[in-house]
């Protein structure tokens, strides 16, 4: 056997198997579980993602890999994964910027930071006063898009589905969440990060889901009014919500305009409050 | 032109996996086995609770790796070998049932490892092989022999039953239980069968209240109005129906035309039995033994000619008890010159718990015993018959093969440096494969401390520069959570155990290595099953 041509793997696909491995060690240590609770273990793998079936005492078979753990391609899906997504909306903004090259130059130094997004990450599990301003369209297209069926369905077990829905609601809220950062008018390196944020993400939207309605990209970002633009656009924001809480027939929908509205109306009274 | 359809090869039904995938679910399947019985290794390993789903809902509690891979159901063929190997080795040596599995998953998971870094199978296997000799080879040379010396073998054997019972739940009352095993194993003398010793489950007390008896024991009952107590006994032992009214060929009758008739059945049947019996008698024995039931119209004629009459011996009663006492099993009665009969000194009804039962001591077989077990629930007493039978399976094949070696991860480190150093010599590919293979091994001592909840990394590297300087008695000490000198402590194990489970491991991780296709026959039709009657 020619053994000269073999080397020791790159620090790239050393990662690369280490991660295989952390996942499948993951894998069997669940199947463990299962097969202590009475399961028993097939000879037959999972026609999506290659792993041992199990079969419960009913006669259901069950994979584990496609039910409990996410895939090995989860992680750049932009739906479900904060890193992800970030890297999409960097992506975006790059190529966005090759267009508009002059407004490039303050939101490119401003670069949002990561730091404050894990923030937005936490906030479905507990409620802050920060809430997302909810894009509508979006929503329906996030969710749509997420509701497409996983290749077999499972019988999902209903602690994950929870952890599932709570992913999807995650993504959504990310995608569309953005943070008038509440701050005195002086220090004006947040507000215009949080403008230049509020236009980013919208363009991002914009070419990713192909709605029309953009209230705020349209506006430019840098104004001499930092406290009566928020506030009006907040206003607007307002309006507009109550508007499609009076047509809505969705109960998820409704309840994401109150949230918004709650949100919005709390902004401008921090606002006001640090006008003062 | 040709026609690309797929071309049908297997019948249908039948499905096959190639390369790839069949490999990866192997590696699953095998490391989910593995997972599933490591936390029960070692000094501190936890047991399982193991439940039927038929009707009589049972409970087993144990830490038998083999018990438990017993209980699970796997269809997966790389999961099914692991889980011979560990039955191979419970029928083989008794002990290390757990440690079987766990190295073979280990080694698999480190060839998983290595076959994503595009190495051959072929190539790990011949590392592997190089490895597994450089390792017997180190533990050949690390046992110790004290066969000849009888005091230290004895303090040899009472360290293995000790380190052997360590795991399971005898641990609590180990010093009385290790001194019982050996007191056992010794009498035998060196014959090697464990049928001479029998152990008795009696429910009640608790497990410190087992003790040795020295004769031999059978769980049965002494007929009514016979005598209780029989000194200088002759035993005859049969096989043959002292019932009368049951017709033994199916589906015969016997028609009478009268209810008279039927009367002078009866008597003709009694006056059969009184024959029988006159001829049993005719032995000359005091004591009668009969595998299934004595009627009562025999069983009085006995107690009247003052013979003891035992019924209901079973296979296994009459078996031990001719072999305990000499005798022999008889099912006709006709030449009392020809059988033997069994002797024993004495034969008298004790009582255990609240049973009674029937001792025969002073018997022709010396090396019998009988080991009572008591315990305050049948789980536990199920535990202990297994814990104790796996020692004593130990303990007898130490006394074969008198060397031992040094328990407590200790060998697994010896073996892994030994792997290690000659990785370090050997040129290729194939020292990557032997340094996994070692690297395998040092994962029986981490689990064994992760189990017990130490710091098993820090250990682990202590110990592996311990013996890369030469101290090769350096192992886990369980009791303090550090390092120690294992030959003080007396950590000890069979040099045959380890020997086999390293064997045994090395062979079921490159048998599943090797498959690289995996087929399923297509599943028999069954005709439908059309007999209502």
């Amino acid at each position: 056997m020619d053994n000269d041509d073999w080397q020791p793997p790159s620090e790239a696909e050393m990662k690369l198997i280490k991660a295989r491995r952390d996942r499948s060690d993951k894998i069997s240590k669940i199947m463990s579980g299962y097969l202590l609770k009475g399961y028993k273990m097939l000879g037959s793998v999972c026609t999506t993602c290659d792993t041992i079936l199990l079969q419960d005492r009913q006669g259901t078979n069950y994979c584990v890999a496609c039910s409990e753990l996410d895939s090995d391609t989860d992680k750049d899906n932009p739906l479900t994964n904060q890193s992800a997504a970030q890297s999409k909306v960097k992506e975006m903004e790059f190529s966005s910027s090759a267009l508009t090259s002059s407004e490039v130059t303050p939101k490119e130094s401003l670069r949002p930071t990561p730091q404050s997004t894990p923030q937005h990450y936490q906030s479905p599990a507990g409620g802050d006063a920060v809430r997302p301003k909810v894009y509508p369209a979006n929503v329906e297209t996030t969710h749509s898009l997420y509701a497409s069926p996983q290749p077999q369905n499972w019988p999902l077990n209903p602690d994950h589905q929870q952890r599932i829905l709570c992913g999807a609601t995650a993504a959504s809220e990310f995608f569309i969440k953005q943070e008038i950062i509440e701050t005195d008018p002086q220090d004006s390196g947040f507000p215009s990060l949080a403008e230049s944020r509020t236009s980013s993400i919208p363009q991002q939207r914009t070419s990713h889901a192909n709605t029309g309605a953009q209230t705020l990209a349209s506006s430019s970002p840098e104004t001499s009014a930092f406290v009566a633009l928020p506030i009006a656009r907040l206003l607007e924001k307002i309006d507009w919500a109550s508007k499609e809480l009076k047509d809505t027939a969705s109960v998820e929908y409704s309840v994401q305009l109150c949230l918004l509205i709650k949100a919005a109306a709390e902004a401008i009274v921090a606002i006001r409050h640090a006008r003062m | 032109m040709m026609s690309l359809n797929p071309v049908q090869i297997l019948r249908y039904g039948a499905e096959e996996e190639k390369s790839e995938i069949a490999r990866l679910s192997s590696f699953v399947g095998a490391t989910a086995i593995g997972d599933l019985v490591k936390s029960t290794l070692g000094p501190k390993g936890m047991d399982k609770i193991l439940q039927t789903s038929s009707n009589n809902e049972t409970i087993q509690v144990t830490n038998d790796g083999a018990t438990i891979l017993k209980a699970i159901g796997v269809d997966n063929p790389a999961a099914k070998v692991l889980v011979d190997i560990s039955r191979v080795q419970d029928d083989e040596v008794g002990d290390g049932t757990t440690s079987v599995v766990v190295l073979a998953s280990e080694l698999l998971k480190e060839a998983e490892g290595l076959v994503s870094q595009k190495i051959h199978p072929q190539t790990i296997i011949a590392g592997w092989r190089k490895a597994v000799d450089a390792a017997r080879q180190a533990l050949t040379d690390a046992a110790v022999d004290n066969g000849n010396d009888l005091v230290k073998f004895r303090e040899d054997l009472m360290n293995i039953a000790r380190t052997t019972l360590s795991s399971k739940i005898l641990t609590q009352h180990k010093d009385m239980f290790a001194k019982l095993a050996v007191d056992a194993v010794l009498r035998l003398k060196g014959s090697g069968s464990l049928d001479a010793i029998q152990i008795i489950k009696k429910l009640g007390g608790n497990l410190s209240d087992s003790y040795l008896e020295s004769g031999f024991l059978l769980d049965k009952k002494i007929g009514i109005n016979q005598p209780k107590r029989i000194e200088k006994a002759k035993i005859l032992i049969a096989n043959t129906s002292m019932d009368t009214d049951k017709i033994k060929v199916f589906g015969s009758r016997v028609r009478v035309d009268a209810i008279s008739k039927v009367a002078q059945l009866e008597l003709a049947e009694k006056e059969k039995m009184k024959l029988k019996v006159e001829k049993i008698l005719k032995h000359g024995c005091n004591v009668f033994v009969n595998r299934q039931l004595i009627y009562n119209y025999p069983e009085q004629i006995f107690a009247d000619a003052g013979v003891m009459a035992i019924e209901h011996a079973d296979f296994e009663g009459v078996e031990r008890l001719a072999l305990v006492t000499g005798g022999e099993i008889v099912s006709t009665f006709d030449c009392p010159e020809k059988v033997k009969l069994g002797t024993c000194d004495l034969i008298e009804e004790i009582m255990i718990g609240e049973d009674k039962l029937i001792r025969f001591s002073g018997v022709a077989l010396g090396e019998a015993c009988t080991i009572v077990l008591r315990g305050a629930t049948q789980q536990i007493l199920d535990e202990a018959e297994r814990s104790l039978h796996d020692a004593l399976c130990v303990l007898s094949q130490t006394v074969k093969e008198t060397r031992t070696v040094y328990g407590g991860g200790c060998s697994e480190m010896l073996m892994a440096d030994a792997v290690s150093k000659l990785a370090a010599k050997t040129p290729g590919k194939e020292a990557v494969a032997m340094e996994a293979f070692a690297k395998a091994l040092r994962q029986l001592p981490t689990i064994i401390a992760d189990n017990a909840g130490y710091d098993s990394a820090d250990l682990v590297a202590q110990m592996r520069a311990a013996h890369t300087e030469g101290r090769h008695t350096i192992g886990l000490d369980m009791e303090r959570g550090r390092v120690g000198d294992v030959a003080e402590l007396g950590i000890t194990e069979s040099y045959q155990v380890k020997r086999q489970v390293l064997i045994s491991g090395a062979e079921a991780a490159e048998m599943i290595m090797r498959v690289d296709n995996i087929i399923r026959a297509a599943p028999r039709q069954r005709a439908p099953d059309h007999r209502h009657h």
